[in-house]
């Protein structure tokens, strides 16, 4: 933790309690809003290392954003889970030892779970537990390797490349949860859909971007994250190219470009993590603003799916034109903020010589061009279509267009004066964004695949599906395996249970009755019924010789051991 | 909307333009040959469209999407 200065984490964390106990909406409605902007300024002034303050200024710059937008919620527990995610998820960045981390992580994983429940859907709830779940894992993995870390009498958050003992591979693991690296990736587009609209956009900026941030940290240089990274930036492209929902759509893409980020800190250097660095906070901008943009389609459509959308950029042209904007962002077009920290990646990937990665990346930039700026903008927004979708424009209101155009400003800005995000980056790395070759390059690979879309559109409509992710593991081999052991158990249960009944009852029998253990002994006829619990009187029946032979042994013996003992 | 082959004609200009800005003023950083030759991005983008459609839309698909009730056991999913 910081010791001199009031913690801006903290500050967000406050601003969430307020938010939960004011029951005045108007003063509500200030406090939401005031908190981020005096937790930016705060970030601002703190004095911590340049990539604690990068990611503290793009982390309260979307709070604020992302306020605006839900400014109109009425919920006051999804106000407040928003601001403590956001307050806690601050907090994990600024925090400088292992145990800080360690809590605010958990608050982050609890707060956004409760983002996710607040549409209170039934599905919602589903893939909330789901979300719970692995988050959990999550903390778990960092909090076993977090315990190894003091064991070894480290309190402190330091790098730990090269490490390679169970430490490095459990906090590895624990990240890797929140960076959504595959096969821990399925949460994303699993809960992120289910999500109120204002929620989805506070999501889509922190987790993910905090797992980056702690990759950075400890793990910048892992060559191992290079292929994972590389991996997630095509899989999750092509995911979303396929996709049908529309924010599942943009879950996809939040893993692509985290893995533009996780390739671009493992190739490691000052060009590599400035690199990643810059992306995180560029994405942070056209995400929010393509989640905000996504948020107003379906509030106002009522409707997710891509296949059931088209022709909205006449009746919702605001929307339409930030979705352009943030849209041509994200795949890099030349003049917007994704096309500046591209730079910077593929000029590590080029300087350092990693042919393959950069080839990917650039494979996975013309999949992001496809399956958002095309796709979308040509299914939702621009295409020629026969659905007359109904619009209630009431559900975007006037915070939501201003949150919006601010968002997309904001990619135009930083797309414009590259300078202002490489002079946040750690090591303030030029990325040259502007030369002949880089925007040609853009320029040619674009146009070649817009070509390609344009012969193969008919084809792109995706399908009325869904598609299946690494949660299918726990959601149907698993849920069968948790039934077939608990089938099991109860088997078990209901076996020993019957046979222990069944001892009981024959026992009782025999006890309740002696003279069946002499039946069953010496092959005597009964004389009573042989079910005696159900015969009341058989014990009052006469015992018969048998008992009195039972005396006489026993009489016998008594006799016997009395003589022997005194004689 | 425009049609098809406005959309072609738009896009040809654009990458004979950019092709032309390549050929006279680049001056490459790197010098592998899809950053030396003028053009070689033009292939990429071509050839690489081409391969994610291949690997989405025809092997993915087949593989990984099911119908919208999968999960739910006989009843649909949540639907908006």
């Amino acid at each position: 933790m910081m010791d001199n200065f009031l913690h801006p984490g903290l500050l967000m964390i406050i601003t969430g309690l307020l938010t939960l106990i004011t029951g005045k909406e108007i003063l509500r409605r200030v406090i939401f809003i005031a908190g981020p902007v005096i937790t930016l300024c705060a970030v601002a002034i703190s004095g911590a290392d340049k990539l604690t303050t990068m990611f503290g200024i793009i982390f309260s710059l979307i709070a604020v954003v992302a306020a605006i937008y839900n400014i109109n919620v009425k919920d006051r527990l999804e106000l407040a889970a928003e601001a403590i995610y956001a307050g806690s998820s601050i907090s994990v960045v600024f925090a400088t030892s292992w145990i800080g981390m360690l809590v605010f992580w958990e608050l982050m994983a609890v707060s956004s779970w409760l983002i996710v429940v607040s549409s209170r859907t039934e599905e919602a709830g589903k893939a909330g537990f789901r979300y719970l779940v692995v988050h959990m894992l999550g903390g778990n993995l960092l909090l076993a390797g977090i315990v190894i870390k003091l064991a070894q009498g480290s309190t402190a958050i330091e790098c730990l490349t090269g490490t390679c003992d169970a430490a490095y591979w459990l906090i590895l693991a624990g990240v890797a949860v929140n960076a959504a690296i595959p096969p821990l990736n399925a949460w994303i587009a699993d809960a992120y859909p289910e999500s109120t609209m204002g929620g989805t956009v506070y999501m889509g900026s922190f987790t993910t971007k905090v797992g980056v941030f702690c990759l950075i940290k400890i793990f910048a240089g892992t060559e191992l994250l290079l292929y994972f990274g590389v991996f997630m930036a095509v899989w999750g492209a092509c995911m979303a190219l396929i996709e049908n929902d529309l924010r599942r759509l943009f879950g996809y893409h939040i893993i692509s470009q985290v893995g533009y980020m996780v390739a671009s800190l493992a190739m490691g250097g000052e060009m590599g993590i400035d690199g990643a660095a810059a992306h995180a906070f560029n994405h942070i901008l056209y995400k929010g603003t393509l989640l905000m943009c996504a948020g107003a389609v379906i509030s106002a459509t009522g409707k997710r799916k891509i296949s059931q959308l088209g022709g909205l950029a006449k009746k919702m042209p605001v929307t339409a034109g930030c979705f352009l904007v943030a849209s041509m962002a994200i795949a890099g077009f030349p003049l917007l903020n994704g096309f500046v920290s591209k730079s910077l990646i593929m000029g590590a990937a080029a300087s350092y010589e990693i042919h393959w990665a950069e080839l990917l990346l650039t494979l996975a930039s013309i999949g992001t061009l496809m399956s958002v700026t095309l796709k979308v903008n040509y299914f939702v927004f621009w295409g020629k279509t026969d659905k007359d979708v109904d619009v209630n424009l009431d559900a975007v209101t006037l915070n939501r267009k201003i949150a919006m155009i601010i968002g997309a400003g904001a990619c135009v800005v930083t797309g414009l004066f590259p300078d202002i995000v490489y002079s946040l980056t750690p090591y303030g790395t030029d990325g040259h964004p502007f030369t002949v070759d880089h925007v040609t390059q853009y320029i040619q690979l674009f146009a070649a695949a817009a070509v390609v879309f344009v012969m193969y559109a008919e084809h792109m409509q995706p399908k009325e599906k869904i598609t299946l992710d690494t949660d299918w593991f726990y959601r149907k081999p698993l849920k069968y395996a948790i039934n077939g052991i608990s089938l099991l158990c109860d088997n078990i249960r209901c076996a020993t249970g019957n046979a222990m009944g069944r001892f009981f009852a024959n026992a009782n029998m025999y006890l309740h009755n002696p003279h069946l253990i002499a039946e069953r002994i010496f092959g005597l006829k009964p004389k009573a019924p042989r079910n005696c619990i159900e015969d009341d009187d058989v014990l009052q029946k006469p015992a018969g010789w048998l008992v009195a032979v039972n005396f006489a042994v026993f009489t016998a013996v008594l006799l016997f051991v009395f003589i022997y003992i005194h004689r | 909307m425009l049609d098809k082959k406005k959309i072609y004609f738009i896009l040809g200009v654009i990458i004979a333009v950019a092709l032309i800005a390549e050929y006279c003023f680049a001056h490459p950083h790197y010098h592998m040959i899809w950053n030396t030759v003028p053009g070689a991005d033009i292939v990429l983008g071509f050839a690489g469209a081409w391969l994610l459609i291949l690997l989405a839309k025809k092997i993915m698909a087949g593989l990984l999407q099911r119908k919208e009730s999968y999960y739910d056991e006989g009843g649909e999913r949540h639907d908006g």
